[in-house]
């Protein structure tokens, strides 16, 4: 079976004024379809930068990015945000819900930018809280809900488009340790569904949930397991 | 489709999320806007009364008179340059010319007593056309009729304040007596009282005065008493009020033919008072629509003020849409619909607020309730074109923000 995506020699560099930061110098990957995979490293390491690479919110300098075969970095920035909302299911630290929608309002969000009709929205929307457990919840603003429901609200919207990879940064981050094992628990319940699931995490314990563990220093992966 | 709506629909939620700042937002075009309806309403309103007013003098009114020449070391000719005899030229010969009176006025400091009471008034020498031609209509009795032309006939015809001094508008004033410069003349009719708010000088070198202190007399007493076969100045009516001018200049040149140059004439044609009149109205309501106009433009500033804070403020909100697939395009399209959502409920409620305020304005004063529909619409696109203009550039702003920063921002 074909790899879901293939990093060939991946080159990032940021400029800031006059020094030029290598992000990633030659990261080369390959992930399964179904696979769970942490990503790990101190901060710098260029764990978020190759993270903002997979999740095509920017693209590399050189190198090659082939998501479910597509060649990504040769894709014009026009049809980045297409490929995002058509395969890419964000989870973050900050949830990043906004305020004044309610839950299933925020899950719609990624619908609305694919065209999806009303009554196909709230169906949809109202599947993927229920299958994070928030059938209850679904007219809640998000600061009527614990943090642990608010990840889970941002878990539906991550799922609610049915995307090939789910992108986690960090997203026990916010939680107490029995909310982050509950949030952790979805991520390993969606694993067996089959969905492709990469996190990246600071915390060592979570890596127990996960089949394979790369771990990146200096823009560079320095073990992968 | 779907986008759009969802973008009203957010632009409306981020609104009520602040109304107190939405409100103050609004307030600039609000207030352009309900200007733009109360301007275009007022100069509607204006031009009606002016016009209803010109209207009662006779539309297609016509006068023609001497210029008297003073240049120095010229000796003014004597007479007024028209006789009666030319006024019979100019029934025959101008085409354009429907009706014609001759005119002699008595005008400064006469007199009018009816026993014990007396009203200033002006005497005015006519034919029997005259009351056709001025639209001057009777409350009760008779106007001239061509036997008191010729015989020259002791009668008058008096206006309504005339009567309401003399007769304090209550006795029948009919073949009574008034005295006019100690010569005694029967009142045959009262004249129907017209209105003067706007304009009240108009007429021969803007010198009808209040039409309601005339007294109608024959010209031909006026003739006799100043031995004259002259007649002041020539009041005519052309058949229409586009021919007025033209038939102006036919007079003009009859006269100028029949004294073979020797006297120069001046003319005013009511079509002239009506476009002065109306340049006048519109002058002001220029004057007013561009202060209508500033504010409007404080307005859309205001709008892009807060714009551009709210897309500081939503920096996040922005990199989250576009991390979930919003393009550039629809970022700057739900920021522009904003924008234009709050500059048109600002015109909306502009032109609710100019409706009522032109409502109160009018009906204090007692004028008709009118409003300028041109204007209604033109503020309604007004407000768009604002909301459009003030909300471009930070919506560009927003749509270009790159979402990796966007989601780091704090």
């Amino acid at each position: 079976m074909k790899p879901i995506i293939e990093i060939q020699g991946i080159h990032k560099i940021y400029s800031l004024g006059e020094t030029r930061i290598h992000a990633l110098s030659g990261v080369s990957l390959s992930i399964k379809r179904g696979a769970f995979i942490s990503i790990m490293g101190p901060s710098g390491s260029g764990k978020s930068t190759l993270m903002n690479i997979i999740g095509c919110l920017t693209t590399p300098n050189s190198g090659t990015y082939l998501l479910e075969g597509e060649n990504i970095s040769q894709l014009p920035y026009s049809a980045l945000p297409y490929i995002r909302n058509k395969k890419i299911g964000f989870i973050f630290q900050q949830f990043h819900l906004l305020p004044k929608l309610s839950a299933i309002c925020n899950v719609k969000l990624p619908l609305i930018y694919a065209g999806y009709k009303f009554r196909e929205r709230h169906l949809l929307a109202y599947e993927a809280l229920a299958s994070v457990g928030l059938k209850d919840r679904i007219s809640h603003l998000p600061n009527q809900l614990s943090g642990g429901e608010q990840q889970r609200v941002a878990i539906a919207r991550a799922l609610v488009n049915q995307p090939v990879i789910i992108l986690a940064d960090e997203p026990t981050g916010n939680l107490d340790s029995n909310t982050g094992k509950e949030i952790m628990g979805i991520f390993k319940l969606l694993n067996q569904q089959g969905k492709t699931i990469i996190l990246v995490t600071h915390e060592e314990s979570w890596t127990a949930y996960t089949s394979r563990i790369i771990k990146l220093k200096d823009g560079k992966v320095v073990e992968d397991e | 489709m779907n986008r759009f709506l969802e973008c009203i629909r957010i632009a409306f939620l981020s609104m009520s999320t602040n109304k107190l700042r939405t409100t103050l937002t609004m307030l600039g075009v609000i207030i352009g806007v309900s200007s733009v309806v109360i301007v275009g309403a007022v100069g509607k309103v204006g031009k009606k009364l002016v016009f209803e007013e010109l209207e009662t003098f006779g539309l297609t009114n016509l006068w023609v008179y001497r210029q008297w020449e003073e240049k120095p070391g010229k000796v003014e000719k004597h007479g007024t340059g028209i006789t009666n005899d030319d006024i019979e030229a100019i029934r025959e010969q101008c085409s354009l010319v429907n009706l014609v009176s001759p005119c002699l006025g008595k005008w400064g400091g006469v007199w009018a007593k009816y026993k014990t009471k007396y009203a200033k008034i002006i005497v005015e020498g006519v034919d029997v056309d005259y009351a056709k031609i001025d639209n001057a209509y009777l409350e009760i009795g008779r106007f001239l009729i061509t036997d008191d032309i010729e015989y020259r006939r002791n009668i008058c015809i008096i206006g309504s304040d005339v009567y309401q001094k003399l007769f304090n508008g209550k006795e029948d004033p009919i073949n009574l007596q008034i005295y006019i410069e100690n010569k005694s003349y029967t009142v045959v009719g009262v004249l129907k009282r017209k209105d003067r708010n706007f304009i009240e000088n108009l007429g021969p070198k803007g010198s009808i005065p209040n039409a309601n202190e005339r007294v109608i007399i024959p010209y031909t007493i006026i003739q006799h008493q100043e031995n004259t076969k002259d007649v002041h100045y020539i009041q005519a009516s052309a058949y229409s009020k586009d021919m007025a001018n033209e038939a102006t200049e036919q007079i003009k040149k009859l006269l100028t033919k029949r004294h073979k140059g020797q006297y120069t004439y001046e003319s005013e044609t009511m079509q002239e008072h009506i476009e002065f009149a109306n340049t006048i109205i519109n002058i002001l309501a220029w004057i007013a629509l561009t202060a209508a106009s500033v504010s409007l433009i404080v307005g859309g500033i205001g709008i892009m003020n807060i714009m551009t804070t709210t897309i500081v403020e939503r920096t996040k909100e922005i990199g989250l849409r576009k991390a979930i697939g919003a393009g550039d395009i629809d970022i700057l399209v739900q920021f522009l619909v904003e924008a234009i959502v709050i500059s048109l409920c600002g015109g909306i409620i502009g032109i609710g607020l100019g409706i009522i305020i032109t409502f109160i304005l009018e009906v204090l004063n007692k004028y008709p309730f009118i409003i300028s529909f041109v204007y209604l619409v033109l503020a309604f696109f007004v407000s768009i074109v604002v909301g459009v203009i003030s909300g471009i550039y930070p919506a560009i702003r927003a749509a270009s923000l790159d979402p990796v920063e966007a989601l780091r921002y704090e």
